[in-house]
């Protein structure tokens, strides 16, 4: 009822003689517009169908049948009057033309798919799991136990606790020349001296 | 010492006053912790306020400057210098705006620690605020990594269960980016010989590669922030795991710092790269539009529907800024205001049910509207708000930037294409159905789970914590010439500057 009064009220808008509705959007348009003239051929056809609709209407489902239709058991009730009339066009009346489906399958589907896709799959697993926290702060651990372990304690402790192992070693076996007798002192000193000169002599004496 | 006593100073600090009482209170005088924090937070929007009633919306330049040499370095000088024109005036109400709401919002929501809470509340507002008004390149650094500070505790602290996961990437995240701008700024320093903003205007002159490259630095700072696909990846970790606050502040304000950075220091500064990038720019703008709300479409957890939708919305910011007009930077800028208002009532939103419900499980609710009508109300015109509906503020917003953005496809345009504006538009829809799915999934139909049913409607606390917010909602959706008003002077004269500067540039 309330549509039918706003329709009723949609209409009068733009009466001949008024015509709001031709100007109202006017301005936001640069070219001037003119507005649709008043035929009166149109006007009568259009008045013509619209009182032949409200007749058929009234005729398929009048409140006689209307009354006798409700007061059957559900399962008893005849058919849509008007499917007898028109056949397989009734189908795709009753259907919508399958809007609602041709809408889903086209455009409503596709895109929750494609949201599932981009948020779960590229955002979360990719982006978000891998890349970030598996890739950069995964690649950084992995550097960093790299350069700690590998590097750190491998190499550069490596070659410190060497020197001290090798300066350990060296004293180790060094230790035994010290021995603490004079004659073996004495020994080594008298080579030493025996090398000197045996060099002095065969390289031809450098301090003349 | 008068610049102790200078409005700018004053609210930039007025905070520190708040936890110096804080200070001395015990830890479980809550009640009184709040109330400190509360009172702090109303006077520094109370000085804000003055500072608006100072502010001169038809003087484009730096206004209320105050400009002290600070740290004396052989050479150049840092300065502390802070200043407000129509790029800022706005963003600085939004945050001391939202700061007291916030600190209204933690009432019952935060009872561990709350006297620390709201220090690091209140040490976080002088950061956002200091963001907003610095004039010198290195005190704004210096307050822009300090916002990091009491942010990854307020995370890491009072956060959901990944707290110390969001906390520790919310922080290297940002500061990654922060230190390229940190050598775009040493090398403006070096090369410039000054680090103040109108010095730097002054001279210009950089040449265009040059251009490029700082530009760039620059923006990896800044991208990070807003965050501009595809670094956003730090977003839904630190938004879902703060606490209502937090993410009330991070989508409010911290996200703002990022595209208020673009305006404040890319555009001007290097304006070549900035004609020269713009196409690009525009295209990660719209990428982040449309991604964002198709993700957004996909989450089950309502937080984090609302924290991929800042992806979609701040891609139109950024869209409105590259277009490099009028329209589209005005546009930006007041869609920034949106964007903390909507989102950061949002955020409140679904804090108030999860403290209800302890769960933010989009399947969890259904039927809402006929148990807490209150809140349903509250919540449809900020859902209708957050996707753009006429009458309300994000339409005025998201409108204007489609404008800049047509207006820069053009030929002469900063984009050259009509296919930005376009697909920006498609993005308006996109959010029509993400924002009306979670309010149909929340609100709408039978109540199906039982838990739901006693749930008790909004509190008076709850109610006039949303209400400022509903209506600045109403008012820049219905008159927002005001607003326009405070930012149109500077915006001209930043189009013109870029224009004569991008003009006058030869690579």
């Amino acid at each position: 009822m309330v549509l039918a009064g706003l329709s009723v009220l949609g209409g009068l808008l733009n009466f001949p003689s008024l015509k709001t509705f031709g100007i109202w959007l006017e301005h936001t348009l640069k070219n001037n517009l003119h507005e649709g003239e008043f035929v009166l051929l149109i006007a009568v056809i259009s008045t013509i169908l619209a009182l032949l609709a409200i007749f058929l209407g009234w005729w398929l489902y009048n409140p006689r049948r209307y009354e006798s239709f409700w007061a059957m058991p559900a399962a008893k009730r005849q058919d849509d009057p008007l499917r007898v009339y028109i056949g397989p066009v009734f189908e795709v009346l009753k259907n919508k033309y399958w809007v609602d489906e041709l809408y889903w399958t086209v455009i409503l589907n596709p895109y929750i798919s494609l949201s599932r896709f981009l948020a779960d799959v590229v955002d979360w697993r990719f982006w978000h799991d891998w890349f970030h926290d598996k890739v950069l702060a995964g690649g950084y651990d992995l550097l960093t136990r790299l350069l700690a372990v590998q590097i750190d304690l491998g190499i550069i402790d490596g070659i410190a606790n060497g020197l001290g192992t090798l300066a350990q070693r060296s004293a180790g076996s060094l230790r035994r020349v010290q021995t603490g007798y004079v004659r073996n002192y004495a020994l080594f000193i008298f080579l030493g001296v025996v090398i000197i000169l045996g060099y002095l002599i065969l390289a031809g004496n450098p301090l003349k | 010492m008068i610049y102790l006593l200078h409005p700018l100073t004053l609210v930039t600090f007025f905070p520190l006053v708040g936890v110096l009482v804080l200070l001395f209170l015990r830890p479980e005088q809550k009640n009184a912790a709040r109330w400190v924090a509360l009172v702090a937070t109303l006077v520094t929007f109370g000085i804000s306020l003055a500072v608006l009633a100072q502010f001169n919306p038809s003087n484009p330049d730096l206004q209320l400057v105050v400009d002290v040499p600070w740290i004396p370095v052989a050479g150049w000088e840092i300065h502390y210098f802070l200043g407000v024109d129509g790029l800022s005036i706005l963003l600085l109400l939004l945050t001391t705006l939202l700061a007291p709401i916030s600190i209204f919002s933690t009432w019952t929501a935060v009872e561990e620690r709350v006297k620390d809470f709201m220090i690091f509340f209140l040490l976080l507002e002088i950061g956002m605020v200091g963001v907003f008004l610095a004039q010198d390149l290195f005190l704004f650094y210096v307050f822009w990594e300090f916002t990091l500070i009491p942010m990854y505790f307020l995370i890491g602290i009072w956060g959901g269960s990944r707290r110390m996961y969001a906390a520790v990437k919310f922080f290297l995240y940002t500061m990654a980016g922060s230190i390229l701008m940190l050598l775009a700024i040493l090398w403006l320093g070096i090369h410039q010989g000054s680090f103040q903003m109108p010095t730097l205007l002054a001279l210009g002159g950089i040449p265009g590669n040059l251009q490029i490259w700082l530009f760039l630095a620059f923006a990896a700072a800044f991208a990070i922030k807003v965050p501009m696909w595809p670094l956003h990846s730090w977003l839904p970790d630190a938004h879902v795991e703060a606490p209502t606050a937090g993410s009330v502040i991070l989508a409010g304000v911290l996200l703002k710092m990022g595209t208020y950075g673009f305006l404040r220091f890319n555009l001007p500064l290097f304006p070549y790269a900035a004609v020269k990038l713009a196409p690009w720019m525009a295209a990660l703008a719209v990428i982040g539009i449309l991604y964002g709300a198709a993700v957004s479409y996909a989450q089950k957890d309502v937080k984090k529907l609302v924290a991929y939708s800042s992806v979609s919305h701040l891609g139109f910011v950024m869209l409105g800024l590259f277009a490099l007009n009028s329209q589209g930077i005005q546009g930006g800028i007041l869609q920034m205001v949106n964007h903390g208002l909507s989102t950061g009532a949002l955020f409140l939103i679904v804090g108030m049910i999860y403290e209800r419900r302890h769960t933010r499980d989009i399947d969890a609710f259904g039927g809402l509207w006929k148990i807490m009508p209150i809140y349903g109300v509250l919540t449809l015109i900020v859902a209708l708000s957050s996707m753009g509906l006429p009458g309300l503020n994000g339409f005025v917003g998201e409108f204007t930037i489609l404008l800049g953005a047509w207006g820069a496809g053009q030929p002469d345009g900063s984009y050259g294409t009509y296919w930005f504006a376009a697909l920006a538009a498609i993005g308006v829809i996109l959010a029509a159905v993400y924002i009306l799915l979670m309010f149909q999934k929340l609100f709408l139909g039978p109540v199906t789970k039982d838990e739901n049913r006693s749930l008790k409607d909004l509190n008076w606390r709850e109610i006039v914590t949303l209400v400022p917010l509903i209506i600045l909602i109403f008012w820049i959706g219905l008159y927002p010439k005001p607003f326009f008003m405070l930012m149109g002077p500077t915006v001209d004269n930043l189009v013109k500057a870029i224009q004569a500067a991008s003009v006058a540039m030869i690579p």
